[in-house]
Parts: C-alpha cells; structure tokens; sequence
C-alpha cells in the first residue's frame, strides 16, 4: 500500500472544498447527486412522454417537442445517468476494495469529474436555443444529424457536451484501470481482486476502446455539418455502434459485480466459481466488442451471419454469471434485506432482457421487429429493469459504507416492490405493442389493434415507478440524517472496504488486514471460529 | 512486468480471433474489421505498458485535499467545446483559460515535490 502524505494542512470554504474536492470518495459522492439529478430529468420527461402516448392522438406535445424530449430522454439516460453512474461507483469503491489509499491521478479525476457536469450544462443548453434540443434519439444518425436536416446550434451544443462526457469516461476509466494496476495492497493479486473491482476491470477496458469510437463518430456529425465532405452513413453507423453496443456492457457490468457482492454477503457464503467468473467477465467483454453490427441487420451493410453468431454467444458468458449467482446462494442462509431483493430483481429481469436480445440477434427476427417498440422493450430490460436494479443493490448495499447510516428497510422493501410493479407494467407491453407493430420514436399512433390499451396500461406503470423513486428519495434524505448508525461492517462484508470506517477517512485505511482471497474478512472470520 | 498483463493480453488475442473471423467471414479487410483489428492491437499496447508500469507499492506519494487547477482547466476544456457550436473566437478564450488550469497544476506539482522532500 502506498503511503499518503498530506500537504500542509488547510482549511477551505465550503464552496472551494466542492469545486477542488481531490478526495475520490467526494469526487464519486458528486457525481451521484449529479446522475440523481438527471436521473430525475431524465424521469420527468419520460413520463411527459408516457403522459402523451397514454391514448391515440396528441394531447400534451407537439410531434416537435415530443422528438426533441425522447431525444433528451435517451441522451441524458445514457451519456449522463448511466454510464457515469456505473463509473462513479468503481471511482468510490475500487480504491476501498484494494487497499489503496486513493485513485491514482486524483486531480485527473476531478478534471473528468468537471468534464461531465460541464458537458451535462452544455448539451442541457441546447434547450434554449431556437433551434431547440436535436431531434433524432441519442444516436443521431447521419444524415438526420446534418445541418440541412438539424439547423441551428442547438445539435452542435449537443455535440461537445456529449463529447465532454466521453471525454470524462475516458479519463476515468482510465485512473480506475491504472489504479487496480498499481495501487493494490500487499496480498492483493490479480487473482484475488474482489468481483466487483473484477467487473470494473471489463467495464474500464470497454470504455477505453469503445468510446474513442464515440468520439469519431461525433467527429463526423461535425464534418457532416460544417464541411462540405460527404460523409457515408454506414461510416457513422460502424463508429457509433462500435461504441454503442459495448456501453450497454459499460452500464451492465458493475451491477452484475455489485449484485454478486450483495448476494455472496446476505448469503454468508463465499462467491462460487470465482475463476469461471474471471475468465467469463474478460471474454463476455471482448466478445460484447464484436456484435455491434446487430445493430445494422436491415441495413444490409454488415456480414449478418458473424454478428448474429458473436451476439448469441454472449449467452455463455452470461450464463456462467447466473450460474456464479445460483451457485452462490445455494445452502446459503440468505438475509433477505432490502439489497439482496434488488439483486435477485436485477438477475430476474435482466434475464427477460437478454433473452428477447437473442430474438434480436436473429437476422430474420431483427428485420420484423427493427424499429418497433419490441426493441424498445428490450433495451428498457436490459437497463432499467436490469441495470437500474443492480444500482439500486449496490446503493443499499453500500449506503452505510459511504454515509455512516442505514437506509430504512421498510421503505427499501416498499420501494423494491413498487419498483417491481411500476417496472413491468411500464415495459412488458412494449412487446405486445411492438408484436403489433407500433414503431417507435413516435408520438401518436393508430386506435387499433388494442395498442391503445396496452399503451396506458405502460403509462400507468411509469407512475408507479416515479412513486417509488419518489419513495427512495425520501428514504435517502430521511436515513441520511436520522437512520441508524451502521458502523463499519452493517453486514459482515466480506471485502476490505468494511475493514475500515463507515464513511471511510480521508486515505481510507489505518490499516490492512492479511489478503489471502477475494474474501479477506471472511477468510478472517472462518480463522477465528476454527 | 506485472501479473495484469495477462487478463488484459487475454483480452486482446480474443479480440484478434473476433476479427479473424470476421475477416474469414466477410472475406475483405473492411471498416468493421478495422475496428476490431485496431482495438486488438491497441489493448495489447495497454496491457504492455501497464505491464511495464508494475505495481507501485509501499511508495511515499503526496496526495492533494484540495485543487482548484482541474476545475479552471475543465471549464477552459469546455469553452474550447462550445466554441465549436457558439462561435470560433471563443477558442483563444478556452485555451487562455485552459493554460492558466494546467499552469495552477504545475505549480500544485511543484509544492507537492517539495512538500515529499
């Protein structure tokens, strides 16, 4: 372990402390509050969305609005909430799960920290153009994206503050990787890293030779709009699902770790299968980098039959993650708290994601269901049904480390449960409705076929699931200064994080205990009951 | 050369496989298979020089609470992005910004080596 030497003792304001905070846990602490308020942003215009699409017909929005507010919707998801929400938590929890004493380049950290929140304001800024917020989803196809079909600024503001935030995940990713590379405590071999730092290895990896795509293909719609250089569509959609495809694996993976941390703990049990696990969460990595064409199917552009091979075999990779679940929880004495029902949630539902993913990466089945809301569904399983739930795992797993209490159990459960119900009224009939052939990206749509039915049936569930964020929030604000104390190890954690104090120092550890497995605590206890 | 070399190595000659079939598949060097090819090659040269960085351990290092550098070069980072969609001119601004954020960091630097002597 490295020693940490503090500079001359100062004593900042307030205001200078949250700007130049080096310190990763703050920097991971602010940017959750930041992906809570765009979560929130986010939430707000998906269900001004849902409120349209309640009946046939436009009531509330405009088809203008309504495009430039799914545009919003999936932007702010995936570049703002998402993606740095699964960062954010391998930038607070790595460094604990090594034994270092902090991310290496912590003023790097910072800098991306800024990069993001910056790049958040400046796509958000677009709203006030006269042009308004781009019009064409948060993959802004060329040529939808150039300047004759998207005039004004407000596209280009999109532009750099997206690029800010690939800019921002890069960097990141790269402190987590170099971090687990040099900063590890004495003990700590590769083989004996936890799961969930594990699971940060592949994230970090994908983030670092996928989103360089990101930015080419940001780079084009550039050109595309201020150049006169042709610039070939199928160029823009190579690079973009180059990088598309594999940051959904950036916003899955470090749930899976968390999910798996949660249940190996409330099950009492070490993890099973720890070195399938390793080698399955490097090759489910490589492999997620070569199936973006899926994407492509009806563009006819791409060798159908190698991605839809390469897409299926994700399933293996995937299956020796559930197999490592269901082995790990077999004969153990699970604790049903309200973190392992978010990770079993997360395990049941991303499965119904990633089961209709198989339909998708059938040619055949693709060309009837491309661009319908079946592919709505699916994505929404895989990320909100799916990911969201193992974020949620990981928060009440990890609340005490970060705050020193416990959130409430009971409005956890409540929480969970409405979850549950919101989630799956909100996104199951997507399918029915994509099986009849509702497109989306849509803002009305015909009164036939019961499409008008199964579509209120999703804006009621999407009430739900505001209720029970709503319901989440008041638990965080309510635990955060009247929940019960947790001290440093609530749950009997199994990993060096719940060594220390619950919120941990400023350099993390006083000391280390002897690293002999993934499980340092839990080699320790299993020593002293012998 | 560290052990960490080899997950990542791993990592890469899956990635050469991947676009070796897709080669055999499609049968022409293409744009996909680029893609592919390059993120093999250049995973390879990460896992190289990480290798080569080696862990770090038991090391004296400075660490800073404070630093207000990264956000002044962020913001100048940001303008020099905007100056893309808002007009040109403010690309000497951002980089003027930018320069005075990397210049506080240097300084930081400078006091954080003295401060380890």
């Amino acid at each position: 372990m490295s020693t940490a030497v503090s500079p001359a003792e100062r004593s900042p304001g307030l205001v200078l402390s949250w700007i130049g905070a080096t310190d990763h846990k703050r920097i991971a602490a602010h940017m959750a509050w930041a992906c809570g308020l765009f979560l929130v942003i986010g939430g707000l215009v998906a269900l001004t969305m849902r409120t349209e699409l309640a009946q046939p017909g436009l009531q509330v929005l405009s088809r203008d609005h309504y495009n430039e507010l799914y545009s919003l919707h999936g932007s702010t998801m995936i570049y703002f909430v998402m993606t740095p929400a699964a960062l954010a938590l391998g930038v607070y929890l790595v460094p604990l799960q090594i034994g270092a004493a902090d991310l290496v380049a912590p003023r790097l950290n910072l800098f991306a920290m800024w990069m993001l929140l910056g790049g958040a304001a400046v796509a958000f800024s677009s709203l006030l153009t006269a042009s308004g917020y781009p019009r064409d989803g948060w993959t802004e196809f060329l040529p939808m994206s150039n300047d004759t079909f998207s005039p004004g600024t407000g596209t280009d503001l999109w532009l750099a503050g997206v690029a800010a935030s690939a800019i921002s995940a890069m960097i990141l990713a790269g402190t987590i990787l170099a971090t687990i590379v040099l900063r590890r405590a004495p003990g700590m071999s590769m083989l004996r890293i936890p799961v969930f730092t594990w699971t940060m290895v592949a994230t970090c990896l994908n983030v670092l030779f996928a989103v360089p795509a990101l930015l080419g293909a940001l780079g084009l719609i550039f050109v595309a709009r201020h150049t006169d250089i042709a610039v070939n569509p199928a160029a823009y959609l190579n690079l973009f699902w180059f990088y598309g495809h594999p940051v959904v694996y950036v916003m899955f993976f470090p749930f899976v770790g968390a999910a798996l941390e949660v249940l190996a703990t409330n099950a009492r049990r070490r993890m099973a299968g720890y070195g399938p696990f390793v080698l399955a969460i490097i090759g489910f990595a490589a492999t997620s980098m070569a199936v973006w064409g899926h994407h492509m199917f009806a563009t006819g552009q791409v060798t159908n039959q190698y991605f839809a091979v390469t897409s299926i075999a994700l399933m293996v990779f995937a299956g020796v993650e559930y197999l490592d679940a269901f082995l790990t929880m077999w004969g153990g004495a699970i604790v049903m708290r309200t973190s392992t029902l978010f990770a079993l949630g997360f395990f049941a539902q991303f499965l119904v994601g990633g089961l209709t993913g198989l339909f998708l990466a059938s040619p055949t089945l693709d060309y009837q269901a491309n661009d319908t809301y079946f592919v709505v569904g699916h994505f929404h399983y895989t990320l909100f049904a799916g990911s969201m739930f193992g974020l949620f795992a990981g928060l009440y797993h990890w609340f005490p480390k970060a705050t020193g209490r416990l959130l409430d159990e009971r409005l956890g459960k409540l929480h969970f449960w409405l979850l549950v119900v919101g989630t799956n009224l909100t996104f199951f009939p997507f399918f029915i409705l994509g099986n009849e052939g509702m497109v989306r990206r849509v803002a009305d749509y015909p009164d036939q076929r019961g499409l008008a039915d199964w579509n209120l049936v999703a804006t009621v569930g999407s009430y739900v699931v505001a209720v029970a964020l709503l319901v989440f929030l008041v638990n965080v604000v309510w635990s955060k200064t009247l929940g019960a104390t947790a001290g440093a190890d609530p749950w009997q954690g199994q990993t060096l994080e719940w060594w220390t104090a619950s919120p941990p120092p400023r350099h993390n550890f006083e000391s280390l205990p002897p690293i002999r497995s993934h499980a340092p605590l839990l080699d320790l206890r299993e020593a002293e009951s012998e | 050369m560290t052990r960490f070399g080899a997950p990542l190595f791993g990592w890469a000659v899956m990635l050469a496989l991947l676009a070796a079939g897709l080669l055999a598949w499609s049968g022409e060097i293409e744009g996909p298979w680029l893609l592919l090819a390059a993120s093999s090659v250049a995973s390879a040269a990460t896992g190289f020089a990480l290798g080569l960085a080696g862990p770090a351990q038991g090391d004296r290092r400075a660490i800073p609470d404070i630093s207000i550098a990264p956000a002044v070069t962020a913001a100048g980072v940001l303008v020099v992005l905007v100056a893309f969609a808002a007009g040109r001119w403010l690309v000497l601004l951002g980089l003027g910004v930018t320069a005075l954020g990397l210049g506080g960091t240097v300084r930081e630097l400078r006091a954080q080596r003295r401060e380890l002597r």
